[in-house]
């Protein structure tokens, strides 16, 4: 018998509609009930009465209700399990007619992915390295306990100075407030044995410093406190830069190196990439306070301290200036006056990019709403024809949500793409950003992580979603408008333009701010420091302390190597220096100076001026300005009248309206001895270009009281000839071949390199503003394109009318002109509003350059006719009678 | 006759429905019925075993199901077997004779396939 069922269902043509739960049980239900009555029926033809017959069957059943709802649960998971598979497939649907949509569109959707990608990647770049420089927590233990101490001297005006060891003892002795107290100090190490010296860039720090920061070597061990000792072994940590440099990273423990002349066991190699507690050291000596007999003046050291469990900052901060003012009544003339400040390490480590970048970071703010905006203009552009398109769709029996779910997938398609576009962004900016090797704090701990990649491509969905989704509301609301055809609603064509001229407001912010960030710049660089930028060479020299034990020893050295370099081809002057300007490495101190006609204060209140030492000829290598007086000669020696040069604004300041010519100042250092004034220098900026020039004082090598074994030397061509750097370097070896010159650079490489934060924030706001004003005119380009198609009939009705194409053309671009003109005045004012907000934060002085103002609103004037032009001609190429008849 | 439950030959019953429904669709009391009769009335499907099964199998996408008339013009549920369930059905049947050659290897028993 043929048991075929009759169709009853209706389902089946499109697709099977899911069951409801309700539906299922009573299925279920019928199922089971259908199998009983059939049964009974069937004994009731066999002679059953119907009641037995029933009572049977049932029992054959069993437990019916049991059966039933092992039925019903196996169905609903059957119904779940179904719909899973539903969605997935309309997913799958979605998805390859998403795509379909995007084939046949290719220009809107390239668009719409490239403007995405860059906004979110320029965007992502830059937060990244924000975050990872300014934002995040030092990668140390607990960095929030960490602290560096400072000495002040308000009196004096000094807010940080160096500790010194016999302080940083006493504090240690005497507080509780710190876990530890940690120190150390940049020094420079010669490493011999070698086949040739070879000058490292060393740090001599406290044994503790490591563990304090919570940093352990990569091999090896920490120093141990027994091997700060003068007389403990002679121990060292090598960086892992070093160790991969220098030993190709071969066995190193144990292994003893020559360095400074004394033999040193190498313990341990530090973690590669340590930026903490200071970058670019290739070596730790613990040596740090092996000298028992420092003077309590010399502070040069960089001191740590953690708190202690359950102590706060104040409290910290008060117990070690109690101590320190204890320390200034037992030795005043060297605490007399002096403090303790407590920085956070953080803030010690960022310093003042924290500003720069924030500057950054809300101009890529600013250029990741234009990319918005221009997404969410691009996307409105496509409600019109879309909303039609859904309306036929619904008719034929697509549900809302069915269309809904459509634009989403479409719309997250897009976001992904332009995420990935925007990570492919992200990375070659970073790439591109390291490459640069820029000098920024923490800059090494910059990298694409997880977090980063997620906002990347969330973000970029989010912003795709929000405004992808118009066009569901639109086909929802507007039905009936849109199905009559060719009118649609005339607000999204005033969105769009509300956005358009947004999107050049912010253009107009970030160009001019990137205007006056160049302005700044320029004016930065066009600085006078005081002295002479090229043609001059700077190159290190660090004695050993065995081979040149004492003063007269080095100045014998110094000496023999300014003649020797002088006798060169190619040079005109050679000198050498304590410090260099500009310079942040090398031996720099100031010194109490008593000054003639002035009271004697106690030494430790007595202003501090920096002291430099040079040789004659300096002035002439550095170029600087001799307006009074006499250069230092070779008859300024030991036994004649000590002599010294001061520069401007010391000499205004001690001697305001005399000459200070044959005035004398009084320094008490290694001996207490009156310096007469024999020439008065111009002021030279020695810190950096936008820092005010500091008061100096110069005294000649050979009349110094100590001969440090670090120097500078420097070297000046001769004319516009380049410098002999490679001579300079065999020069130096032939005077002395253990002695290497180290750190061969230009003044105007020096001088560059402290200007280099300031050029990169330039250059990156410049780019941003650049790339601000591509998305812009791409804004303009598809607003004034989309309202040339939209007005395509009434074009041609009023070219048949008797309008030439030159006034259709002329109509489009002061159309577009118009539109951009409403943003540039927004956009002026809101540059004047946030210049009252970045006044503080920018270097220099930001003023209004008029040229600015003008030029701005210029450009993007000219730029948006430009966007304008081609979408002009294509108006005025229509053909009057094609354009009436479309639609 | 011994009646199969669901724990007795585990997984056969599945094997005895996929069958029967594979050589033309039923409802589940023709189910029954009719493995009933090509048993030779050796094997009766316990009804408690019978409708989860097929309700598992549905579930599990190897059977179909539509609602039609049956013979007596009542409302019934019929089930078809998938494209899926026919291949179980054959996988499961080859496994079930490789199975059974076994044990007829350790019983003792010879035995020949035919069909």
């Amino acid at each position: 018998m043929d048991r075929r069922p009759l169709r009853f269902s209706s389902g089946g043509a499109i697709r099977r509609l899911l069951l409801s739960p309700a539906q299922v049980r009573a299925d279920v239900h019928d199922e089971l009930h259908f199998h009983v009555e059939e049964r009974v029926e069937e004994l009731v033809v066999a002679g059953w009465a119907e009641a037995e017959a029933r009572e049977h069957v049932l029992a054959c059943f069993g437990n019916l209700e049991r059966i039933e709802a092992e039925c019903v649960e196996l169905g609903l998971e059957r119904i779940q399990r179904q719909r899973r598979t539903q969605t997935m497939t309309d997913l799958l649907q979605d998805l390859r007619y998403a795509l379909r949509t995007f084939r046949t569109q290719p220009l809107f959707t390239l668009v719409a992915i490239l403007t995405l990608g860059l906004g979110m990647g320029a965007a992502t770049a830059v937060y990244t390295v924000v975050d990872r420089v300014a934002l995040r927590d030092l990668p140390l233990h607990e960095p929030d306990r960490l602290y560096a101490i400072w000495e002040t001297q308000p009196e004096q005006g000094i807010a940080f100075d160096n500790p010194s060891p016999p302080n940083l003892y006493d504090w240690r002795e005497r507080t509780r407030s710190f876990e530890d107290l940690s120190a150390f100090a940049q020094i420079s190490v010669t490493w011999t044995g070698g086949e040739r010296p070879v000058a490292l860039d060393g740090a001599a720090f406290t044994a503790n410093l490591f563990p304090s920061l919570g940093i352990d070597p990569l091999l090896g061990r920490h120093v141990t406190e027994l091997e700060e000792r003068p007389d403990g072994a002679r121990t060292a940590l090598l960086s892992y830069e070093a160790w991969q440099d220098h030993f190709g990273g071969t066995e190193v423990l144990g292994q003893a190196l020559t360095l400074n002349g004394q033999p040193t066991e190498i313990v341990g190699v530090l973690p590669p990439n340590l930026g903490y507690p200071a970058p670019g050291i290739d070596v730790w000596v613990p040596q740090l306070l092996a000298d028992p007999n420092v003077h309590r003046q010399t502070r040069w050291l960089n001191v740590l301290g953690r708190l202690a469990d359950g102590v706060s900052v104040e409290m910290a901060t008060q117990e070690i200036n109690r101590v320190h003012d204890e320390l200034g009544q037992e030795y005043p003339d060297a605490n007399g006056g002096w403090g303790v400040v407590l920085v956070p390490a953080k803030d010690q480590v960022v310093g003042d990019t924290g500003r720069l970048a924030a500057v950054v970071l809300a101009a890529v703010g600013l250029v990741l709403l234009i990319a918005c905006a221009n997404v969410a203009s691009l996307l409105l552009g496509r409600t019109a024809a879309r909303a039609r398109e859904l309306d036929i769709r619904a008719a034929i029996g697509a549900s809302a949500g069915r269309l809904r779910r459509q634009l989403l997938t479409e719309s997250i398609a897009l976001g992904l793409a332009g995420g990935l576009v925007g990570l492919l962004v992200a990375r070659f900016v970073l790439n591109f950003f390291l490459g640069l090797e820029p000098d920024i704090p923490r800059v090494g701990e910059v990298g694409i992580d997880l977090r980063i990649l997620s906002f990347v491509v969330l973000g970029s969905i989010l912003c795709a979603v929000g405004f992808g989704m118009a066009p569901a509301r639109d086909a929802q609301t507007g039905g009936e408008g849109t199905l009559r055809g060719g009118r649609q609603s005339s607000g999204s064509v005033r969105t769009r333009r509300a956005l358009v001229s947004s999107e050049v407001a912010l253009s107009v912010v970030l160009l001019v701010t990137a205007g006056s960030f160049m302005v700044g710049f320029r004016a930065l660089l066009d600085v006078d420091p005081g002295f002479d930028r090229s043609g001059i060479a700077a190159a290190k020299v660090s004695l050993n302390g065995d081979a040149y034990p004492d003063s007269d020893s080095r100045r014998q050295y110094f000496d023999q190597l300014t003649a020797a370099l002088e006798a060169l081809p190619g040079v005109s002057h050679a000198a050498v220096t304590s410090t260099l300007p500009m310079d942040p490495t090398g031996i720099d101190f100031d010194l109490a100076r008593y000054a003639e006609g002035h009271p004697v204060l106690p030494e430790a209140r007595t202003p501090q001026t920096d002291y430099r030492i040079i040789t004659p000829g300096y002035i002439d290598a550095m170029g600087l300005d001799l307006l009074a007086g006499r250069d230092f000669t070779r008859f300024d020696r030991t036994e004649t009248t000590p002599v010294m040069l001061i520069t401007e604004s010391l000499a205004d300041a001690l001697w305001p309206g005399e000459s200070a010519l044959g005035k004398h100042i009084t320094l008490d250092y290694i001996q207490r001895r009156a310096w007469e004034v024999v020439g008065v220098l111009g002021d030279t900026r020695h810190v950096g270009l936008a820092v005010p020039p500091s008061q100096q004082m110069f005294v000649p090598l050979e009349q110094a009281g100590a001969v440090f074994g670090y120097m500078t030397v420097v070297v000046r061509g001769q004319g516009q000839a380049p410098l002999p750097l490679n001579r300079i370097r065999d020069v130096a070896a032939a005077v002395d071949p253990n002695e290497p010159l180290f750190q061969i650079e230009t003044i105007e490489q020096i001088v560059d390199a402290t200007v280099a934060r300031d050029r990169l924030v330039t250059w990156a706001v410049g780019s941003l503003a650049f790339l601000a004003l591509l998305l812009a005119a791409a804004g303009v380009y598809a607003v004034v394109s989309y309202q040339v198609t939209r007005r395509t009939r009434e074009i041609g009705v009023r070219m048949a009318l008797g309008a030439t194409r030159e006034r259709v053309v002329r109509e489009v671009l002061t159309d577009a002109v118009k539109l951009a003109l409403v943003g540039v005045v927004v956009g002026i004012g809101a540059a004047a509003l946030a210049t009252r907000v970045g006044q503080a934060l920018v270097f220099g002085a930001w003023s209004w350059q008029p040229w600015v103002l003008v030029g701005v609103p210029a450009l993007l004037l000219i730029v948006t006719a430009l966007a304008a032009v081609a979408p002009a001609l294509r108006a005025a190429g229509l053909d009057p009678t094609r354009a009436i008849r479309s639609d | 006759m011994a009646r199969v439950g669901a724990n007795s030959l585990y997984g056969t019953v599945n094997l005895l429905i996929l069958k029967t429904v594979a050589s033309q669709p039923d409802h589940g009391l023709g189910i029954a019925r009719r493995i009933q009769e090509s048993s030779g009335d050796e094997l009766q499907i316990e009804e408690g075993a019978l409708y989860p099964a097929l309700a598992r199998l549905e579930r599990d996408g190897f059977l179909t199901s539509e609602w039609g008339q049956s013979e007596s013009n009542r409302r019934a549920k019929f089930y078809s077997i998938t494209p899926t369930g026919q291949a179980r059905l054959t996988s499961e049947l080859e496994r079930w004779v490789t199975r059974t050659q076994a044990l007829c290897g350790v019983l003792g028993v010879a035995w020949t396939v035919g069909r």
